[in-house]
């Protein structure tokens, strides 16, 4: 166990250097860079080569990440040319928002697309059907479009929750949860398809197999058998998609946040690319892709707890 | 005992062992929280209170590019103004009022020379007083840190402190518009702290004025929202109105405006595209015709597409354009249709009309210039201009029916001003100004920004170099004359003034006037 988790750390490790390494290529070949940003449009060519100078972009782009990657190395992740700020305490600030809305939108969103899974399983044919509708029709529409009903519908047309923003846990749990029941419900409805449809083919493999019919014919109670025993059977799969799920919407969040103006990082990432602001896409990619290794290790391990022969192998 | 006698029945349990009616009572419990909790933000005042304690609220659709008030341009000014005060007020019926400076003069006929009086007693934010030396400072700075501002101080060549309160500016052209330059509008009056400038670093995150308010970083998350403070050492406490204010970056224009119907904000600055649901929703509309769109022909001397150094040419593109009918389908009754880069009642507007609507003079000036079979013409606009897009698609459209191909390249927001002089022409979309201010923009040979192929014409000069050294009635006369001979050069190819819009619940007083620009932030005050 613990040669394979030593393995994907070392692997995950040299996944956070080449991805960085690939955006600050990318960065570098993207025309515009940040010096033309803050000048605006009204400057001279000597205005532009000295704050370029000034920010380092005259130096040959290897020379630009090496100094990048040094200073990462020991925590510095720098400063914003366009805001001033240090990124990393930026990146602090704005996590716990991103966390917030990715963790409960995965948390809800499995919760809903098990549920519909397993009543599309067990029911008949035409529960089944209306299921796959509903949440198709979610997947199908488009989240910026949903996003803008559920405001004008829950906060413009009946005035229950705020249209905009995010309160810290730490201040108000309640408001916390207020305000981020528009953005979750948006990811939510966007996500929930796909979990839903592989739980209910999951659920419909294993109650097809002869250790449910042997269960039957022992008389154990149907709930029992479908929560206790084949759901186990069927959550393997459903972790995978559980993981996924996560990975998807914290991509999501680039939008969801934008327009609900939410203080995450998907937000400052929109932000920092439309300004060229370097440093600050680099933090955020950082932090993007060390979630997603994170996520795919937890993912790992929950396998090896749910199926002992993963865990043997 | 239950009816059908035996053990009491249980109440059927969930998967998580607690029984239905506690996990019903409990799912119900909480949603009836939560729905109680919602409340407080829908439909409300945005729960705080407004008025001269309260607070202020205000959204943005996007981020400032600086908070540094120098850097910092148009799009950034909600943001910097609030903690910073002009040396002269630009107020919203356009007349200049004394501000940190208390009066202000030309020394000399030709606008060579300047006075201006400081007023006494002003402390910046951080405690340094308002002099002559902090004024020289700023002046400095923003000539030389390569701001936006900079190409409009060009030909100051030397600031002299006369006395603690009295700066004295010596040039080395004529420059007719210094008050101007030194109000809000022109960002060169926001007075910094010394300490400020000498510290760049802080002075991008951190304000440095001495204005009503001082921004807290303690609430603020940048890019998200900015939160200021009263700032206890304002110099005329009792004008400032709102005990905090807090702009807040909403990106999304709709759901800025659920936030404005919704009271979570209390004003909003926006496009076109909200303005008819906020005005069904009977909130207060400001409109300011003030950004002029249609073509710039940058290639007036034909090096990428020689039909444009042809004046026939670019006329019979001006005859084209249908302009009543495209403000009337872009921007409704807000936009007003114009020929000019200038706006009514504005500096160098003329009433007189040149190009009316005529497809058949257009094919005719075409066939004269040797063109009868038309021409493409490659025109770049940048990305995210949605209504800039629908102009030039529109545009197309009408030039077709002369022969004239439009050929639309879009090109990143950051790469469309250095692609400048790779076409013939581009999107035209930049806020009417005196002419003084556009002519060092838009069209004298030397002018920074947005002319590519350095184009320069003799009389335009000239007419320049006059209006420069003249005051009063004889600079409009010059501006005038400036803009009639831009119309018949015809190197843009104008169409419309389109609206900026200021979106207010009945709570704020913005004191918007018709046919101004919008006012300052620091000019609002709560409503009745």
């Amino acid at each position: 166990m613990w040669r394979f988790l030593s393995r994907r750390l070392l692997v995950s490790v040299a996944l956070v250097f080449v991805v960085s390494f690939l955006t600050f290529l990318l960065q570098a070949v993207t025309p515009g860079d940040t010096a033309r940003v803050i000048l605006g449009y009204n400057y001279t060519p000597e205005a532009y080569r000295h704050l370029r100078a000034e920010l380092g972009l005259d130096q040959p782009v290897l020379v630009q990440y090496w100094h990048w990657l040094v200073n990462a190395l020991h925590g510095n992740l720098g400063i914003s040319p366009i805001s001033g700020n240090d990124v990393s305490a930026e990146i602090v600030k704005r996590l716990p928002v991103t966390l917030s809305l990715v963790v409960l939108a995965t948390l809800v969103t499995a919760l809903v697309g098990v549920g519909l899974g397993v009543l599309g399983a067990v029911r008949g044919r035409a529960t089944a059907r209306a299921v796959d509708v509903l949440s198709l029709a979610g997947y199908a529409l488009p989240n910026f479009w949903l996003a803008l009903v559920l405001v004008t519908i829950f906060a413009v047309a009946v005035p229950l929750l705020p249209a905009t923003g995010y309160v810290p846990l730490a201040t108000s749990p309640g408001r916390w949860l207020v305000y981020l029941i528009l953005p979750v419900t948006t990811l939510v409805l966007q996500g929930v398809a796909v979990f839903a449809r592989h739980t209910r083919d999951s659920m419909r493999d294993v109650l097809s197999r002869d250790f449910v019919t042997m269960l039957r014919a022992n008389g154990i109670p149907e709930r029992s058998i479908v929560f206790r025993h084949a759901l186990r059977n069927a959550a393997i799969p459903a972790v995978t998609v559980a993981g996924l799920t996560f990975i998807g919407l914290l991509s999501g969040t680039v939008f969801i946040e934008s327009v609900f103006a939410m203080p995450g990082l998907g937000g400052l990432a929109v932000q920092a690319t439309t300004t060229h602001d370097l440093p600050t896409i680099q933090g955020v990619v950082v932090v993007f892709t060390v979630i997603v290794v994170l996520v795919n290790l937890a993912v790992d391990l929950a396998y090896g707890w749910l199926n002992p022969k993963v865990r043997v192998s | 005992m239950n009816a059908h006698g035996g053990a009491p029945r249980q109440a059927p349990s969930t998967p998580t062992g607690l029984s239905r009616r506690t996990f019903t009572v409990g799912v119900l419990m909480t949603a009836g929280g939560l729905a109680l909790e919602g409340c407080k933000y829908g439909g409300g005042d945005g729960g705080g209170a407004k008025g001269s304690s309260g607070t202020l609220d205000v959204g943005e659709t996007a981020g400032p590019t600086s908070i540094d008030p120098t850097k910092g341009g148009g799009e950034s000014k909600t943001f910097f103004e609030p903690a910073y005060d002009p040396l002269i007020y630009l107020a919203a019926d356009g007349s200049l009022k004394p501000r940190l400076a208390t009066s202000w003069r030309y020394l000399d006929g030709a606008n060579r020379s300047f006075e201006m009086t400081l007023r006494k007693g002003v402390h910046f934010s951080d405690g340094a007083p308002l002099n002559a030396a902090a004024v020289k400072t700023n002046i400095e700075y923003a000539k030389t840190a390569g701001t936006q501002v900079s190409p409009f101080m060009a030909t100051i060549s030397n600031v002299t402190a006369v006395d603690d309160h009295t700066v004295r500016l010596a040039l080395s052209e004529s420059h007719p518009l210094l008050p101007l330059l030194f109000s809000q509008q022109y960002f060169a009056g926001n007075m910094i702290s010394p300490k400020g400038i000498a510290t760049p670093a802080q002075l991008a995150k951190q304000t440095f004025g001495a204005g009503q308010y001082v921004l807290s970083s303690a609430q603020t998350t940048t890019g998200d929202h900015y939160t200021y403070l009263k700032n206890t050492k304002y110099w005329q406490p009792d004008q400032v109105q709102y005990g905090k204010v807090v702009v807040k970056v909403l990106p999304n224009e709709n759901t800025a405006l659920a936030a404005l119907k919704t009271g979570q904000i209390d004003a909003v600055h926006g496009s076109y595209a909200i303005a008819q649901a906020a005005k069904s929703a009977n909130l207060g509309v400001a409109a300011s015709p003030s950004i002029v769109m249609g073509i710039q022909l940058n290639d007036r001397d034909g090096k990428l597409s020689k039909p444009l150094a042809d004046v026939r040419v670019r006329r019979a593109l001006n005859f084209a354009v249908d302009r009543e009918k495209l403000t009337k389908a872009l921007f409704g009754t807000y936009g007003v249709a114009t020929e000019q880069p200038a706006a009514p009642g504005q500096d160098g507007y003329s009433d007189t009309n040149v190009y009316r609507y005529d497809p058949a003079e257009a094919k005719h000036l075409l066939s004269s210039a040797g063109y009868a079979g038309g021409f493409t013409l490659p025109v770049v606009i940048s990305s995210g201009n949605p209504y800039g897009t629908n102009l030039l698609q529109a545009m197309g459209e009408q030039f077709g029916a002369i022969g004239v191909k439009l050929s639309i390249q879009t090109k990143g927001q950051a790469q469309f001003f250095p692609s400048l002089d790779k076409y013939p022409a581009s999107i035209m979309g930049w806020g009417v100004a005196p002419i003084y201010f556009m002519g060092r923009n838009l069209w004298l040979r030397d002018a920074v920004g947005m002319n590519p192929f350095k184009s320069s014409d003799p009389t335009v000069e000239r007419l320049d170099k006059q209006a420069t050294a003249a005051n009063g009635d004889a600079r409009a006369s010059l501006d005038r004359q400036i803009v009639r001979r831009l119309v018949d050069l015809a190197w843009f190819v104008p169409v419309v003034l389109s609206p900026q819009f200021l979106f207010t619940r009945t709570t704020v007083d913005s004191g918007a006037e018709k046919g101004q620009a919008l006012p300052s932030v620091y000019a609002w005050q709560p409503a009745g």
